[in-house]
């Protein structure tokens, strides 16, 4: 075993070689995104990753906000941010009302669709008054406000029973807006208020594009040529309700745009920046699981091939060279096709098939290091063929074991992702091929899915060369001879 | 010339081995895990064939019995579901070698259902797509390793080296999938599938016929047409191979540049450019050839997938298929194939590798790596 002193020295060494620094570096990076998962990411994401549900709200195949320079950020608040809405409860002569009162950001241009969801619990006659605060102060009723003759129903807005309802509401506010008889009652009214003239042709373009009106400047302008007015919007929701024992939750309000995030997302809305990010996880696992074993195993099958010699050697040998000529991937394939797709039956066949490379390099090795003078003292000495093997031969490959252990990394993510491309992947677990074979049965090629494609393979590269600049790193360090 | 035969000799023994332990664990995995499968297939079409039978009135139920008996035993017969598991493993594995196992429920590939023919017409394209990238990336890939050694340390040889191990992380796949996205989502330059040439060269023959065409413009534009649909394959099978055919002829001819008969050709005053491609690349060539058939037996899995994306009607996209429609007969025709596919390729790089050697030993000599 080498001394403290000496790996030290191999330490400074390795990290003085530009390759051994970039691949450290890398694998920090990657180690601690890994690890560092649930402060970093959503792991709430990633437990509804499956469940279609959880995605209602995100838009479908949305490209990364930054590459889509005016389109409307999508936003979704919930129930747990508590800082974005605030929640009162208070008396209206003989009402009770709950109201809810939820910031969000308007830039760049108006969303798609605003859904808004709440729980709500009553069991006598209930209302519903809805509104819009914009920056410049301006309130824009979606509803009959509290000084209307009479109050808006709850099944006028959100199609429940007025009467009593226990469960959750839903609207999308935007197709609320656009429509006639809303533009009619609501919309028109305050742009009269404010002086803008609204006739038959106006009318018909409130219908149409009401949603977007009222996040606009306040110009005579407003309906002809419209700008965005940007800003901190207030969205005013509050259940009026007759019965005082009235129950209500707030549970979303997600503004949809035309992007999402960092990366985007696929066709089920889903957030691929938070699979590309907990991809790291199994491919690390995968990939270290697979050549740390294979690599051990194979060392010590081509060590004990080689310190025997004679018969033992040459079956060793001819089974370790048929297993390497095996070609893995198509194997591969039809066993997990029959076996169930589970990803340690994966990890199990790639270090079923990954050993032979190793085993043929440390039996060769083997082959001459039994010749050395101290292994002969040693037999010498009446030590036993273990304690050769484990202190004597084992000890002279490692250098070679380490080097072939990182770069058996790459080779593994590799058929990972190749076969869960194929679709034969584990389903309950989230890897970048599994991403890419989503993305491949989405056609993400034909409909220019860029942001789909991209970042997973980016990642599977960056992965395999970590591993490589490491084990070329290790490798000149280790075997000075290689040195050129 | 004794020395060769025995070197080939082994090779075959080998190579046939690991054939054989390919299709006894196809074979073996096919009798106790997919029979289960086929079993409940085969009992479903039972019953309701049962059921149908009940409505006959005109039949006694001794008959009824009879025909259903007689149906199960078919149906039995047809999924391989008779005998002993012995019997089974070895049968399918007859019906493996010789490609006989029936019809697919579609022609995926191809104009026929039959397995054997899909297979054939998809080997014969992944065939021409690599031979032709084989070849194209042999050239280059041999050519910038040379030049890179000539130059060690120079910006050519660390752009080599670098490409290269980039390359070796990179799925072909992947690549490809960048390529479509490029080329023909962006550019628009190039076709998504691939599979349409065979329609296309269809309509060049069915015009060459009707005299719309004649025998020159015919061989042009039949060139054309295969170039446009497998340029984006074969690029990007290229550029993935490139590297690591560059790479190890450079750090092989490096090697080798320090030998004795190198100074001494210098010395007699034979020119540089001979010395290298004449002396350096002939003692080099050997061991390349052996790195590559050894690389190539882990690359090509991955490369062949790369159809699937381009829809290059192959063995790469056979796989896709088969998954996709749960053919099992087909998909285990094509795993026997490919590895037969990798067996021959890898036979023939270590017969050139023989003749290449004057020192062709027997046994490990061709196998040992480093």
């Amino acid at each position: 075993m080498p001394s403290r002193k000496r790996i030290k020295e191999i330490f400074l060494l390795f990290v003085k070689s530009k390759m051994g620094l970039a691949g450290l570096i890398l694998l920090i990076i990657l180690a601690s995104l890994a690890v560092l998962f649930p402060v970093v990411g959503d792991q709430e994401k990633i437990n509804n990753w499956r469940n279609y549900e959880y995605w209602i709200d995100y838009p479908k195949k949305a490209p990364p906000c930054w590459a889509q320079r005016n389109s409307f950020p999508t936003q979704i608040i919930t129930g747990e941010d508590t800082v974005s809405y605030e929640y009162k409860v208070f008396r209206v002569n003989d009402l009770t009302v709950h109201s809810y009162i939820v910031r969000f950001i308007i830039e760049r241009n108006t969303p798609t669709s605003m859904n808004l969801r709440l729980n709500v619990s009553y069991n006598k006659t209930t209302y519903v008054y809805i509104a819009i605060v914009r920056p410049d102060g301006q309130i824009v009723n979606l509803t009959n406000n509290y000084e209307s003759p009479t109050l808006t129903s709850m099944r006028t807005v959100f199609g429940v029973s007025s009467s009593s309802y226990n469960g959750t509401v839903y609207k999308n506010l935007a197709s609320y807006i656009n429509n006639p008889q809303i533009a009619n009652l609501y919309i028109a009214p305050w742009l009269e208020a404010n002086n803008i003239a609204v006739g038959s042709t106006e009318l018909s373009v409130l219908s149409s594009k009401g949603s977007q009106i009222i996040f606009m400047k306040l110009t005579p302008a407003i309906l002809t040529n419209p700008e965005l007015l940007e800003g901190e919007y207030k969205l005013r929701v509050d259940i009026i309700s007759r019965d005082e024992s009235v129950s209500t939750g707030f549970v979303s309000l997600s503004l949809i745009g035309t992007c999402y995030g960092v990366l985007g997302t696929d066709v089920y809305g889903r957030d691929l920046s938070q699979a590309v990010l907990y991809g790291i996880r199994w491919a690390l696992i995968i990939g270290l699981l697979v050549a740390f074993v294979s690599t051990l195993a194979g060392g010590l099958y081509g060590i004990l091939s080689g310190y025997y010699g004679g018969l033992i050697d040459e079956i060793l040998l001819r089974i370790a060279q048929i297993v390497y000529s095996i070609p893995v991937l198509p194997l591969l394939i039809i066993l997990s096709y029959m076996l169930k797709p589970s990803i340690w039956n994966l990890v199990g066949l790639l270090i079923a098939f990954g050993w032979p490379g190793t085993a043929l390099v440390t039996r060769s090795m083997a082959l001459q290091l039994k010749e050395e003078t101290y292994v002969e003292a040693a037999r010498a000495f009446g030590a036993s063929h273990g304690r050769i093997i484990l202190k004597y031969i084992l000890p002279q490959t490692l250098p070679y074991l380490f080097a072939s252990m990182a770069l058996g990394v790459p080779g593994a993510i590799l058929t990972e992702a190749a076969v869960s491309f194929l679709g034969l992947g584990d389903p309950t677990k989230i890897t970048w091929g599994r991403i890419l074979n989503e993305a491949q049965a989405s056609m993400a090629t034909v409909n220019g899915y860029w942001w789909w494609v991209i970042p997973p393979g980016l990642m599977i590269m960056m992965a395999g060369t970590t591993f490589i600049f490491i084990g070329y790193a290790l490798d000149t360090v280790l075997n000075p001879r290689l040195k050129r | 010339m004794a020395g060769l035969g025995r070197t080939l000799a082994m090779q075959a023994i080998n190579s046939l081995i690991i054939l054989f332990v390919i299709l006894v664990i196809i074979s073996v995995m096919f009798v106790y895990l997919n029979q289960k499968q086929l079993e409940a297939v085969v009992i479903e079409a039972t019953q309701m064939f049962v059921r149908n039978l009940e409505r006959n009135p005109n039949l006694t139920p001794e008959q009824k019995e009879q025909l259903a008996k007689a149906f199960e035993y078919n149906m039995r017969v047809r999924f391989g579901l008779i005998g002993s598991p012995a019997e089974r493993i070895f049968n399918l594995m007859t019906r493996l070698i010789t490609l006989d196992l029936g019809n697919a429920r579609n022609a995926y590939l191809g104009a026929s259902t039959s397995v054997k023919d899909q297979i054939v017409f998809a080997l014969k394209n992944t065939i021409i797509l690599f031979t032709t990238a084989t070849i194209i990336s042999t050239i280059i890939g041999i050519l910038l390793g040379m030049s890179a050694a000539r130059r060690a340390g120079s910006i050519l040889d660390k752009a080599v080296s670098f490409v290269a191990i980039l390359s070796s992380s990179i799925p072909f796949w992947w690549l490809g999938m960048l390529m479509l996205l490029a080329f023909s989502f962006k550019l628009g330059w190039f076709p998504y599938s691939a599979k349409d040439v065979y329609v296309a060269v269809a309509r060049l023959q069915a015009m060459l016929q009707a005299g719309q065409l004649d025998k020159l413009t015919y061989f042009l534009k039949y060139l054309y047409t295969w170039a446009y649909y497998m340029v984006l394959p074969l690029i990007t099978v290229v550029i993935l191979s490139i590297g690591s055919w560059a790479y190890v002829t450079r750090n092989i001819v490096l090697s080798k540049l320090t030998e004795d008969f190198v100074m001494t050709a210098r010395a007699k005053g034979v020119p540089e450019r001979k010395v290298l491609y004449g002396h350096v690349l002939r003692a080099a060539s050997p061991p390349i050839v052996t790195i590559i058939a050894l690389s190539m037996v882990s690359s090509l899995g991955g490369a062949i997938i790369t159809e699937t994306v381009f829809g290059w009607p192959g063995m790469g996209l056979l796989y896709w298929v088969s998954l996709s429609n749960g053919e099992a007969m087909l998909l285990a025709a094509n795993v026997y194939v490919t590895v037969l596919l990798f067996i021959i390729v890898v036979f023939a790089l270590n017969f050139i590798y023989a003749i290449l050697d004057p020192r062709v030993r027997t046994g490990a000599a061709t196998y040992t790596p480093r």
